[in-house]
């Protein structure tokens, strides 16, 4: 009886089901041979116990001093929690902000065009217009929506670690999700994005909310942090003409402006 | 140990680079899972809060260098359970001198079977390759779906299925002396 042959089967019998041709072969080996019926009685009950010690950790809970203690130190205010006029905004954040956007409306795209079979992605109305957005009654996101999406304007997704893995991966965006082509940030309407967006952080306002009214999502939906980069500026030389042939020292009729911004990584 | 993080409460707080900001909300979410790893070893709250506290700091310490930051939890989990380790086996090093110097009274048979069979477990876990010891503890210590471990390792999920098979095969075989009645005790 040539039992190495079972040798690996009998762990994965003890891991796993085997398939049915595999289990059979094995049935017929254990009946005869009570050594490996032996080892496989022993593997399994050793995978049970690991099983059950792992199991015990993801019973596991932190006390809530841990849980504070993190949550306090880790607890830092959205810039957009600290007002709108933000002078940092550069294209990158609004794109940033856009691909948050699309995700919400790509989902939405997704369900529209299950209601018309045949319907092209291209005539698929923009996301966001449907005619229930624009009832009496709607809210302070939805009157958002409309504002901060077109068809028009190409966004940036550079700063979308999903987008930009998808791109990497297959070498364009994915054509399963052509909606991220469709959602776009209108020009001039940033700062509805990002009102639209912190009432999204906030929880005032859930993601499905903006979803035609009887439209179950499969899953929540995850808003993506944004990430606001600050704008480096360089030195500003104001060279005073007027007063450069009084004084003859090259220097002497230039004044430079130190840099205003505040970013680490461009500081020297 | 937490020495660091304490002595700066604020840090995170009026942190101002995208970075530190970014960090904190990825922190503030994985903090239970780092716990969760860390417990999975050294089975001790107390300890298990420090090594999570520890691995936090580390990752906030080099999170400038993590490119890939959605795979922030995988490269957390990495570190909270290199610290585990560290720290169990500088306990059993202890433990062990202490027994030798007669210092320490012997435990119960059962407690220190149990006990032996923690520490072989994290062992084995240890000693798995790394694709299949992420994959087992982001689906065992923290209960992902196949789903979601996929998205943090960035494989099919047909590849997390086959290494989570692969990883409990390899424990069983390695484990098996545990559930022989006849070893020598």
């Amino acid at each position: 009886m040539d039992c190495r042959r079972y040798k690996s089967a009998l762990s994965d019998a003890a891991a796993g089901p085997l398939e049915a041709e595999q289990q059979r072969a094995l049935d017929e080996h254990l009946t005869n041979c009570p050594a490996c019926a032996a080892r496989l009685a022993r593997l399994k009950r050793a995978m049970i116990a690991i099983d059950r010690a792992l199991a015990e950790s993801a019973e596991a809970e932190p006390s809530d001093k841990f849980l504070t203690s993190v949550g306090a130190r880790c607890n830092v205010p959205l810039p957009i929690d600290r007002g709108l006029s933000c002078p940092h905004l550069s294209a990158r954040t609004v794109g940033a902000a856009a691909a948050v956007l699309a995700m919400v409306a790509g989902a939405w795209m997704s369900r529209a065009r299950l209601t018309g079979p045949g319907v092209s992605p291209k005539n698929v109305a923009p996301p966001f217009q449907a005619a229930h957005l624009h009832a009496p009654g709607q809210s302070p996101a939805e009157k958002l929506v409309p504002r901060v999406l077109s068809a028009r304007a190409e966004p940036s997704f550079a700063s979308a670690p999903s987008v930009r893995r998808r791109i990497a991966r297959r070498g364009t965006v994915a054509a399963s999700q052509p909606f991220f082509e469709r959602v776009k940030v209108v020009p001039g309407e940033q700062a509805a994005m990002f009102q639209l967006y912190a009432l999204l952080r906030s929880g005032k306002v859930k993601p499905q909310a903006l979803f035609p009214p009887g439209r179950d999502l499969d899953k929540p939906l995850k808003i993506a942090p944004l990430r606001i980069k600050p704008i480096s500026i360089p030195p500003i030389e104001i060279s005073r003409i007027s007063n450069a042939s009084r004084d003859p020292s090259p220097d002497a009729g230039r004044t430079t402006f130190p840099r205003t911004d505040t970013n680490k990584e461009t500081t020297p | 140990m937490e020495a660091e993080w304490a002595a700066r409460p604020d840090a995170m707080v009026n942190a101002g680079s995208d970075a530190e900001r970014e960090f904190g909300e990825l922190a503030q979410a994985a903090s239970r899972l780092a716990f969760r790893v860390a417990w999975s070893v050294v089975r001790e709250r107390g300890d298990a809060e420090e090594i999570a506290q520890e691995a936090l700091l580390r990752a906030y310490r080099h999170f400038p260098r993590l490119r890939d930051r959605a795979r922030f939890e995988a490269w957390l989990v990495r570190v909270a359970w290199r610290l585990a380790m560290d720290h169990v086996r500088a306990a059993r090093r202890r433990e062990r001198r202490e027994i030798e110097t007669g210092r320490q009274m012997a435990l119960a048979a059962t407690s220190r079977e149990s006990r032996e069979f923690r520490f072989a477990l994290a062992e084995e876990i240890e000693r798995l390759p790394r694709k299949l010891r992420m994959v087992l503890i982001l689906a065992a210590v923290e209960g992902y779906d196949v789903a979601e471990i996929a998205r943090f390792a960035g494989v099919p999920e047909g590849t997390v299925k086959s290494r989570l098979f692969l990883a409990r095969k390899r424990l069983s075989e390695r484990l098996e002396w545990i559930a022989d009645d006849t070893r020598a005790r």
